[in-house]
């Protein structure tokens, strides 16, 4: 008994110290190793260094195996595909220099650049595009690594540097499929010694500790030529890592929970940008008394987003109005700003106009592994009483979420975060009635029209305009209440600038410079 | 030994004075709570989010305004209700099964351990774990779980204590006095294994209310908003750099619960054993 007591006030002691164990969590093992090198990043003439954190264990080193996006934020600097994207999302020119496509929208035919090398020293000619391609679509008897390019005919490599591509049926988001990383042919061990084309080499993966890049002097491009000549990932799963890992000068530039950057500020640089995510309130259309729109309406009325964005994200994401963040750019509808202010007295007469004087009781399913969209439950439940409304909060684990909500949509509401796509296909067909995964069970034959025209469209500027009109209906619609986009926080010291954020998670380290 | 002496031996015992005044403590406020409470425990003033002890707020405010003092009363309610229950259930079902086993012995005895062998071979938390997972996150199958996991506990003080009595002089008496089995271990054998059990549930409820923090501090059981110590301290954790007194407090409440029950625990295992 003895014993048994000294276990329990062990473990009483551990809950205790648990909340602090934090400060010391993962990384500790690595920073000792490079403490050495902290002082060297500095001095000009020397090797500069830029250490910065990563959130989870590449899945794969490998880019067919791997498909999360930690390790795509990384990777995406040794690899890279015949076209790039910048800053706004827009498809630059990467290893092609140029492209046609022709009249009907079925043939696009690539240019290739001719001095591109792969890090292992061998020239890229249109045999190793050929190669990446037809194990990409599963041509020529391979399994196909990737389902997006279902809808290709045959690819061709007429000669050295020119690689065409004939698909089944017009489809405008082909071009931004080819980021896809092209590798060398025949090589086998990209899975432990990665080779690519881009601005940064591979030089090492230690597991659970650190992935290292070192600066490719023979790139290609002299625009994006790196800056730094070093450049080390650590693995940290802990955000109190993290900050401990910034104030003790472990990490140069680290991405950072919004709720420290107030902790921060005083010492670094906090940038901040749209994540091209959309968090939302859902409501499963399809059941009473969300089926009605006046109630959806009401909803969209009562909830105050800025008290959301304030408590829950520390003032860092951009509140939203339909299921698009700003940081798409071209195809955002900047004119549904400030529809749906909060507004309790017109929620009130719309819950009344629906027969719901008195109010009524629903279920928020929450993601348990996701204290913000908790959180967000606690304010909304808090905001929906003040209109008679009366929310129930339950957590669930995220593999009943998925099952539940996501692939059954046997749910009431939710909230869960959005993840965005360069294609504003992927982030607005969620939507379309006939959609497998449309858990908002939202309908509107206008809008499916507009989604299915919209992917075979040619002329861009039609395009974007239905793209634009169906952001408006799914607004009109309440399709559900649209919250905010958290932004993505960084850290980074005061000397080394240009930190710069992309709308699909991407560490550009080519952008990094030390000042003076 | 009798009741009252059991009692005044405590009084004099150390352990005992200090254990039921940190139990005592969080009764009291767990009491008052039901009376009065400063603020409504769930109402958020996002304007005021973690502030310092004030005399507004005497335990400070939460990330979201609320008062912490007011969720510590609430939270107390949930502690001892999951504890309270936990107990109940691992007493009455374990104590049940484990008579059975010592009275009966033999093959039943050799089954039913065996399957409490069984269960005490999964750690604790996993099996909640499993039985949220399968039944839903809710406060109901918590203590379900709980009370499971409190089950061989019982179980194997209940049986040891009717294999010492079940061959002793004055069962067998009782026995051939014409006594009937439910007699026997009703009134002759369970009186004398009480002791055992009160510090069995004793123990028992600190580990309860243990365990509810720590499934609660993973987001299991409990549903926001209703507070619990275990919840707020991992609500804390995530402000320990803005806050870092925050997260003391529900740390300060969870081992005030657990270390006092313990220590009374111990205190009446000690008197007890005294006594013999």
């Amino acid at each position: 008994m003895m014993q048994k007591r000294i276990l329990s006030l062990a473990l009483a002691l551990t809950l205790l110290v648990a909340a602090f164990a934090g400060c010391t969590g993962s990384g500790t093992g690595s920073q000792s190793s490079t403490a050495s090198t902290s002082q060297t990043s500095t001095d000009s003439g020397k090797e500069t260094l830029v250490r910065m954190n990563i959130g989870s264990e590449p899945d794969s080193l490998d880019p067919w195996q791997s498909a999360a996006s930690d390790t795509e934020a990384i990777m995406h600097n040794v690899f890279e595909g015949l076209v790039l994207y910048d800053e706004t999302g827009a498809i630059i020119p990467g290893i092609a220099e140029s492209w046609d496509i022709s009249q009907d929208g079925l043939t696009y035919t690539f240019h290739l650049r001719e001095d591109v090398t792969f890090h292992n020293d061998q020239p890229l000619t249109s045999a190793d595009v050929l190669y990446t391609y037809n194990n990409l679509a599963g041509m020529g008897g391979e399994k196909a690594v990737s389902s997006k390019f279902e809808n290709v005919e045959s690819f061709e490599a007429p000669d050295e540097y020119t690689f065409v591509v004939k698909l089944k049926e017009p489809s405008a988001g082909f071009l931004s499929l080819n980021i896809i990383a092209i590798l060398p042919e025949g090589y086998e061990d990209q899975a432990t010694a990665p080779v690519g084309t881009g601005p940064f080499k591979f030089v090492e993966y230690t597991p659970s500790q650190r992935v290292v890049l070192e600066k490719n002097e023979n790139y290609y491009n002299k625009d994006r030529m790196a800056q730094v000549d070093r450049v080390e990932f650590y693995i940290m799963t802990d955000s109190a890592a993290v900050v401990s890992a910034l104030q003790s000068g472990t990490l140069d530039i680290a991405s950072i929970d919004a709720d420290d950057a107030s902790v921060l500020e005083s010492q670094f640089d906090i940038y901040n940008s749209p994540q091209n995510m959309v968090q939302i309130f859902a409501m499963n259309n399809s059941v009473a008394p969300f089926d009605d729109v006046r109630v959806r309406q009401a909803v969209n009325y009562a909830i105050d987003k800025d008290q959301i964005i304030n408590t829950v994200f520390g003032g860092y994401a951009t509140k939203l109005y339909t299921n698009f963040s700003p940081v798409m750019g071209v195809y955002y509808n900047d004119q549904l700003e400030d529809s749906y202010d909060t507004d309790l007295e017109k929620a009130k007469e719309l819950l009344k106009e629906a027969g719901y004087e008195n109010g009524f009781e629903f279920t928020i399913t929450a993601p348990a592994n996701y204290q913000a969209h908790i959180d967000t439950a606690q304010i909304i439940k808090q905001q929906l009483e003040q209109i008679g409304v009366t929310a129930t909060i339950e957590t669930i684990e995220w593999a009943a979420w998925l099952e539940d909500v996501y692939s059954n949509a046997q749910y009431q509401t939710t909230i869960v975060g959005l993840t965005g796509k360069l294609d504003p296909d992927a982030v607005l067909g969620r939507f379309k009635t006939d959609y497998p995964k449309n858990f908002f069970k939202f309908s509107d034959d206008e809008y499916d029209q507009l989604i299915t025209s919209a992917l075979t469209e040619q002329d861009e500027q039609t395009r974007i305009d239905d793209y634009k009109r169906c952001q408006e209906i799914l607004t009109q619609q309440a399709a559900a209440a649209f919250i905010s986009d958290p932004n993505l926080v960084v850290a980074s010291r005061k000397d080394l600038k240009g930190y710069t954020f992309y709308p699909v998670t991407f560490h550009d380290m080519t952008k990094l410079y030390y000042e003076g | 030994m009798r009741v009252s002496t059991i009692f005044k031996k405590c009084l004099g015992n150390r352990n005992f004075i200090l254990g039921s005044s940190m139990v005592g403590l969080m009764v009291l406020l767990m009491v008052v709570g039901f009376f009065y409470m400063p603020y409504d425990p769930d109402a958020m003033d996002t304007e005021h989010t973690l502030e310092f002890f004030s005399s507004q707020h005497l335990l400070g405010t939460d990330q979201f305004g609320r008062d912490v003092l007011s969720r510590i009363m609430e939270g107390t309610r949930v502690s001892f209700l999951v504890g309270a229950l936990t107990v109940v259930f691992g007493l009455l079902v374990g104590g049940a099964i484990g008579s059975l086993a010592g009275y009966y012995g033999g093959k039943v005895d050799e089954v039913i351990m065996k399957l409490i062998d069984t269960q005490m071979a999964f750690p604790g938390v996993l099996l909640a774990l499993m039985l949220i997972a399968v039944f839903g996150n809710s406060i109901q199958n918590l203590i379900l779980a709980l009370g499971v996991m409190s089950i061989p506990r019982f179980a194997r003080i209940s049986r040891s204590g009717f294999i010492k009595y079940r061959d002793a002089e004055f069962i067998k008496a009782a026995r051939s006095r014409g006594a009937g089995d439910g007699r026997i271990i009703f009134l002759h054998i369970l009186p004398n294994i009480v002791p055992e059990l009160i510090v069995t549930s004793s123990l028992g409820f600190a580990g309860a209310v243990m365990s509810e923090a720590g499934l609660s501090y993973l987001g299991l059981g409990i549903q926001p908003p209703t507070p619990s110590f275990g919840k707020m301290l991992s609500e804390a954790q995530g402000e320990i750099l803005k806050a870092g007194w925050y997260v003391l407090v529900p740390a300060l409440a969870i081992t005030l619960l657990v270390m006092g029950f313990n220590l009374i625990g111990d205190a009446l295992q000690e008197v007890t054993e005294h006594g013999r």
